[in-house]
């Protein structure tokens, strides 16, 4: 059945969300894809009735808030349900053990919490969860994954206890962006325990992404649980939102239509080639490949390569990044860099003066934190070194490589703080193409995309490739970025 | 998805003394109160008293200007300079300009402005700075010297705060220069709001200490210096004969109440004098608060 909502949320005189007939199925899943900064999280935050910030003002199917709220149903709904925050450490409590937290309110009811959280730790990983059960958790300890882990763990406890008293099809379980921090094992993991509790009790999910490999995961492992799936995409429409149904087979054709790009410019000495057995933070890290194999090997990459670089969550890829690109200094490390070579005793000051925006350039993961928010949007590009931003057609014309024409003039003077996360993501990289480097760091360029604007960020980095711009592709993505890059352009970062 | 409702003329207006604004209303009181005291002058000082005072309220008012102007220079130069000098291959020319700075510093603020004005008074018993508007400006750059470090770690802590930032980062990597990244994307687009209250906080510190020094120097610390050799500054005012008088009358009025209307009529400079440099001091801070909650600094 189709509950329908109209959903208005308003911060003094801004209006932040305005979404008519969002539709929700009772006992059933709702994946909620759209870009980040949209307005997914307010959505979800508004059904499950957790608008606690003052400023925000709340009218629901034309109601105040707080009085829709006060109706018994909806009472039920939160109080059978649970919500995983985007951001665990908003939820969790730093001056309790996380074992503590397993087990208070109605979770103290679970016989095994360290069980049911236990499935999203993999059988070798088991040792992990146990020392850090007993750690009040703080901004850096454990670490954004396990936190994550931990919730969604909570979330299956409440899950259970509400299918073994038969109250779970009242609730709703509320996941915001749940995979965020999570390889794709543990993303996998929750998959399979989000469908097995599901299974069990047939609650009400909501869950809210932009990792839209979630499809194929669905369609390949639990074929089943399709009848029971809704997609849906939040997409901007004019000045509002509108709320559409998503077609799976549109992805999954456009990922199936995906060939590996054999690189023309390929020949010659490596543009970079950075050696096996860094060393930074006590660790010691080095590269497998290409492809699958296992042999320790040097990360090489020519102009007009695009080179793969995967490891699992947290192995140290944006760590590499940085040390590459100059803004983290290793204990050890070598490398080769269009002809000359590099150390840890090399000068900052090298990178600076020589390759910053000349011959290298980085695009960061987080869009949020790489831009700076007081500026605007042209501001943004005019700072860049180089002539092409310099004048308002220059600027015009790169953004409209990723960006819709209409927009442009009013999308320029806005403010970046006022861009949603994906409209930030596509400037962030923006900034980067706009420069004429001979080699570009893509640390996850696809984060907090909607799926059209995914597709325009991949042409846009196969016309650098084209260019011979030489790229190292960072990504958790490994569905699209597979299928888009040859197995010999693949290296995977371990641990030594 | 974001848009602006349109908001209503009179809310907007309200809007304006809202308690998130207390820096503006604070601005508000303060010229408004200034307004009325100067009506109230007009009508009941005597014009030579009346002139005096208006010209030791530009004075002062001036030489706070010159404070903030010369402090936020000199400010902004050190803290360009600890940045220029804070790498590992100049670490002694950092070390040496960090000490020179702390002993500056380590000196109590009155007695350096103490030991300023004895030379700005051999400059003017000299002959060597006639004007009175250079030596109200050379006041202001003596005090500065005190008080400008307070604006460098201003500068210093915002740098500091960005500079493990992505975004500076970002910029730095796509080759824009660290100066324009300081200067225009920390200083000027996201420090703007803390830069402003310091602005504040130093003008207020400008005229307590102004007002401070020339009251000490007024009532004879020195046979050098004297009141006659300076422009008159509220300080200097407060120190007057008449004014002295006239703050007894306080006294009197708390024993005798019938002196009381007499403190608004007849006993204005001193009164006046009293009241504008409190008044002043205490809009100051309150402007300055403002600014540190509104701008959650």
């Amino acid at each position: 059945m189709d509950e329908r909502f109209d959903i208005r949320v308003s911060s003094g005189s801004r209006l932040l969300v305005d979404v008519r007939g969002f539709s929700l199925r009772r006992g059933e899943i709702t994946l909620l894809f759209g870009e980040s900064g949209i307005g997914k999280s307010l959505i979800g935050k508004a059904l499950f009735g957790i608008m606690d910030d003052p400023l925000l003002h709340v009218e629901i199917n034309g109601i105040d808030a707080d009085r829709y709220y006060a109706a018994p149903e909806v009472a039920a709904s939160k109080r059978d349900g649970f919500f995983v925050f985007q951001e665990p450490s908003s939820h969790l409590n730093p001056l309790e053990t996380l074992d503590a937290q397993m087990r208070e309110g109605d979770l103290a009811a679970c016989d095994d919490p360290v069980r049911v959280v236990g499935t999203l730790w993999g059988e070798d990983e088991q040792r992990d969860l146990a020392r850090i059960l007993p750690v009040f958790p703080t901004a850096y300890r454990p670490s954004g994954g396990e936190k994550q882990r931990i919730l969604i763990g909570m979330a299956f406890e409440k899950m259970e206890l509400a299918a073994s008293s038969g109250e779970q099809r009242r609730g709703l379980f509320v996941f915001d962006e749940p995979t965020g921090s999570l390889d794709r094992e543990a993303r996998d993991r929750f998959l399979d325990g989000l469908f097995g509790h599901y299974r069990h009790g047939k609650g009400t999910i909501l869950l809210i992404t932009h990792d839209y490999s979630m499809i194929g995961y669905v369609r390949k492992r639990h074929p089943a649980m399709e009848q029971h799936v809704s997609y849906r995409e939040l997409r901007r429409d004019g000045a509002g939102l509108s709320l559409a149904d998503f077609r799976p087979a549109d992805y999954l054709q456009w990922l199936e239509g995906i060939r590996p790009k054999v690189t023309k410019h390929v020949s010659g000495p490596p543009l970079l080639s950075v050696e096996s057995g860094l060393r930074i933070f006590g660790k010691k890290l080095g590269f497998h490949g290409p492809g699958d194999s296992r042999e320790r090997s040097h990360l090489e990459i020519r102009s007009g390569d695009l080179v793969y670089l995967k490891a699992r969550s947290g192995a140290g890829k944006t760590t590499v990044a940085k040390i590459i690109i100059g803004l983290q200094r290793a204990d050890y490390f070598r490398m080769n860099f269009d002809g000359i070579r590099l150390g840890e005793v090399s000068p900052p000051r090298y990178w600076e003066k020589k390759l910053w925006g000349k011959k290298m350039t980085m695009v960061f993961q987080h869009a949020d934190e790489a831009l700076n928010l007081k500026s605007t949007v042209e501001q943004s590009l005019a700072i860049l070194p180089v002539e092409s931003t310099q004048t308002e057609e220059g600027r015009r014309g790169i953004l409209a490589s990723l960006f819709d024409d209409g927009s442009l003039p009013a999308l320029a003077r806005k403010r970046v703080s006022y861009l949603s996360g994906g409209q930030k993501q596509r400037l962030n990289l923006l900034r980067a193409f706009a420069l004429s480097t001979s080699f570009l760091i893509l640390d996850e360029p696809l984060n907090a995309l909607d799926f059209r604007s995914i597709t325009r960020v991949l042409q846009a980095i196969e016309r650098r490739r084209e260019l011979g711009q030489g790229i190292l592709l960072i990504s958790h993505n490994e569905d699209i970025f597979q299928a888009l890059i040859p197995p010999e352009s693949t290296y995977t970062l371990v641990e030594e | 998805m974001m848009s602006d409702t349109r908001r209503h003329p009179r809310r907007q207006f309200a809007s304006f003394f809202l308690p998130d604004r207390k820096d503006l209303l604070w601005t508000v009181i303060w010229i408004g109160g200034l307004v009325i005291v100067w009506v109230w002058f007009l009508l009941f000082l005597n014009e030579p008293a009346r002139l005096r005072m208006q010209t030791a309220m530009a004075d002062t008012l001036l030489s706070a200007g010159t404070v903030v102007v010369s402090a936020f220079l000199m400010g902004w130069g050190s803290a360009m300079l600890l940045h220029l000098l804070d790498r590992p291959k100049r670490k002694r020319l950092y070390l040496a300009a960090t000490f020179l700075l702390n002993l500056l510093r380590s000196v109590p603020q009155i007695i350096g402005m103490l030991l300023g004005y004895t030379l700005l008074a051999a400059l003017v018993r000299g002959e060597t700075m006639r004007s009175e508007f250079l030596q109200v400006l050379a006041a202001g750059f003596l005090t500065s010297l005190v008080v400008f470090q307070e604006v460098t770690d201003v500068i210093q802590e915002r740098i500091r705060h960005y500079r493990e930032m992505d975004f500076v980062s970002a910029l730095l990597v796509c080759g824009v220069p660290e100066f324009t990244i300081i200067n225009r994307e920390i200083l000027w687009k996201n420090s703007v709001a803390h830069l402003v209250q310091k602005a504040v906080s130093v003008f207020g510190r400008a005229i307590f200490l102004v007002c401070s020094i020339d009251f000490i120097i007024s009532v004879g610390l020195s046979t050098e210096v004297s009141l006659t050799n300076f422009p008159p500054t509220l300080g200097s005012m407060l120190a007057s004969l008449d004014s002295k008088q006239d703050i007894l009358v306080i006294g009197s009025a708390l024993t005798e109440p019938g002196l009381l209307p007499s403190l608004f009529f007849e006993h204005l400079q001193g009164i006046g004098v009293a009241f504008v440099t409190v008044f002043t001091l205490v809009c100051l801070y309150r402007i300055s608060n403002g600014l540190v909650e509104r701008h959650r600094l």
